[in-house]
């Protein structure tokens, strides 16, 4: 495999730090050699093999060891056993592998047998293959099914450079996997932090000197709520990416001069499509430019259009996503400026329809959190029989004033900035959002025509 | 639950959303006040927040009532027409519970 072969090249170099250990390019080497006579043994006549574990060196080398041997790779994550079962029937994985406590590999068989048409074809064509899972807020999470060896080969022509990564994904996950095939083929280190507790990940920041940090937007909040980043030395840090949701103006700014130094860009892609190679208009500006020779992309409507050279081959339990000609409708939906910039503004499932007028949560997201006595917030949709669908709004304050002069304040606010079918007529006050495990806001939608 | 509590909770939550919407009413707030069609001064989207914040007052005095519904749209009087005939819905309502 050509990215093992660019190891021999980086030798004593770090790939990893992990509980403040370091493992180098070599130890990753030697570590998928000795795998392979595991894997030669036991796994001889199994091909969709499951890898359920945390992120941490090890897994790194079984996950490179099985793609070595044209397996078909499921990454999964999750301490959920029922979540695990149903992830392993739904993929049809042979063997599950995991590690015990002194990090041995363990094999347990499934009893399940691969029968997807999908994946026979990787078995015959002698392919390595990967399959994620969608985090999908309604229905079962979907089973995309990926080819690994062409996923792979886009990270091929990589610079070699120096630069420490906080790995803030999981391995499960489109984007983790993106920083970590671009960290093996630039050479760089990966930290791989324990939790995502914006304490924990500003001291590893501090104690190794990450100079990239790719992450999310509701991440960024939390760190500046949590003031580790007054607590902690983060000068360290040349860039920080933020993807996997869009970002909100006010937090950008917020971002912007809390952090001056650092240069904000935007990563975007889609668990179908890969990630897209794009270019913020700048630190403060939440355009950008999709250029990567790999990928097509057209606006449909105001919905954004993508046609990869890497996409998924299908779903293993949902029908295919493209359209005839191979088009992917991302279900993101953009503004796009006459120079060819674009702006992501919401999700096409997440919009509010209120009387027929459309809503963007992330729009009164933003307008909320310009009010210096609100930390956090959540907006969607709740249905109402008079309009279809009301704007609700779950907020988290800093301060603990009268709440109902507090409620009026939020809605005259919103009600200076926003059209009057936007203003939330809901106001809850909370202790928490919710965030799944990419510490993306979990919105709640609602099932259309279900009043 | 009183007439004279029930109105006193709508004529609140009015006020609230009176001054929120920036919405002017000339006279005081009574009972005669009009609220959605026939001159009222409430447009759609008022309505249906001082509706909750209607069922937000009442859920806080313990009584949890759902005042936008099938029950009363169909209606021969709108029971949105003024502060009277709302109070009227609502003592039904809890009346009926």
């Amino acid at each position: 495999m050509w990215l093992t072969e660019k190891f021999n090249d980086f030798k004593d170099k770090n790939f990893c730090i992990w509980r403040d250990y370091f493992y180098s390019y070599n130890w990753l080497l030697a570590e998928i050699n000795s795998m392979q006579s595991l894997i030669d043994q036991k796994l001889k006549d199994k091909f969709v093999v499951g890898i359920v574990s945390d992120y941490m060196p090890k897994t790194v080398a079984l996950f490179l060891s099985c793609a070595k041997n044209k397996k078909i790779v499921v990454p999964i994550s999750s301490t959920n056993e029922s979540e695990i079962k149903s992830k392993v029937e739904t993929a049809g994985v042979e063997a599950v592998l995991t590690f015990d406590e002194d990090e041995n590999i363990i094999i347990k068989q499934s009893g399940l047998n691969s029968s997807n048409p999908l994946l026979e074809e990787f078995i015959s064509n002698h392919r390595s293959g990967l399959i994620l899972f969608s985090s999908g807020s309604t229905g079962e999470p979907k089973a995309m099914v990926h080819d690994l060896d062409s996923l792979m080969e886009m990270y091929r022509n990589k610079k070699v450079k120096d630069l420490k990564i906080l790995i803030f994904l999981m391995f499960d996950h489109i984007g983790g996997l993106n920083t970590l095939f671009n960290s093996l083929s630039m050479g760089t280190t990966i930290v791989i932090p324990e939790y995502k507790d914006p304490e924990h990940i500003a001291a590893l920041i501090e104690k190794h000197g990450v100079k990239l940090l790719p992450t999310s937007p509701t991440f960024l909040n939390l760190l500046l709520i949590s003031g580790s980043h007054k607590k902690y030395d983060l000068s360290s840090l040349r860039i920080i990416t933020y993807g996997t949701e869009p970002m909100p103006e006010s937090l950008l700014k917020r971002l912007k001069s809390t952090f001056p130094k650092v240069k904000f860009l935007q990563t975007f892609g889609t668990s179908e499509t890969g990630i897209t190679t794009t270019f913020s208009k700048s630190s403060e500006s939440l355009y950008m430019k999709i250029e990567d020779p790999n990928t097509q992309w057209k606006v449909v409507g105001t919905e954004l259009w993508l046609k990869g050279k890497v996409q998924i081959l299908g779903y293993l339990n949902y029908n295919n996503p493209f359209t005839e000609d191979g088009w992917f409708p991302t279900g993101d939906l953009v503004e796009v400026t006459e120079d060819g910039y674009i702006k992501i503004i919401g999700r096409k499932s997440e919009i509010i329809n209120v009387g027929g007028q459309k809503v963007l949560p992330l729009e009164v997201e933003s307008v909320l959190l310009e009010m210096e006595e609100i930390k956090d917030t959540i907006v969607y949709g709740e249905s109402n029989p008079l309009m279809g669908e009301i704007v609700v709004a779950k907020v988290v304050l800093k301060t603990k004033l009268s709440l109902n002069e507090m409620i009026k304040k939020i809605k005259k606010h919103c009600r200076h900035k926003l059209g009057p079918y936007k203003v939330p007529i809901k106001i809850y006050v909370v202790d928490s959002v919710n965030y799944g495990k990419g510490f993306k806001k979990k919105r709640l939608i609602q099932e259309k025509g279900s009043l | 639950m009183k007439k004279e509590k029930i109105i006193e909770i709508i004529k609140d939550a009015l006020r609230d959303v009176v001054e929120v919407n920036e919405i002017s009413i000339p006279t005081e707030i009574n009972q005669k006040t009009p609220l959605y069609g026939n001159r009222g001064y409430l447009d759609s989207l008022a309505l249906v927040s001082l509706i909750v914040v209607i069922e937000e007052k009442f859920a806080k005095e313990g009584e949890n009532i759902t005042i936008a519904s099938e029950k009363a749209f169909s209606r021969k009087i709108s029971p949105f027409l003024s502060v009277e005939t709302l109070a009227r819905f609502i003592e039904e309502l809890i009346y009926e519970k």
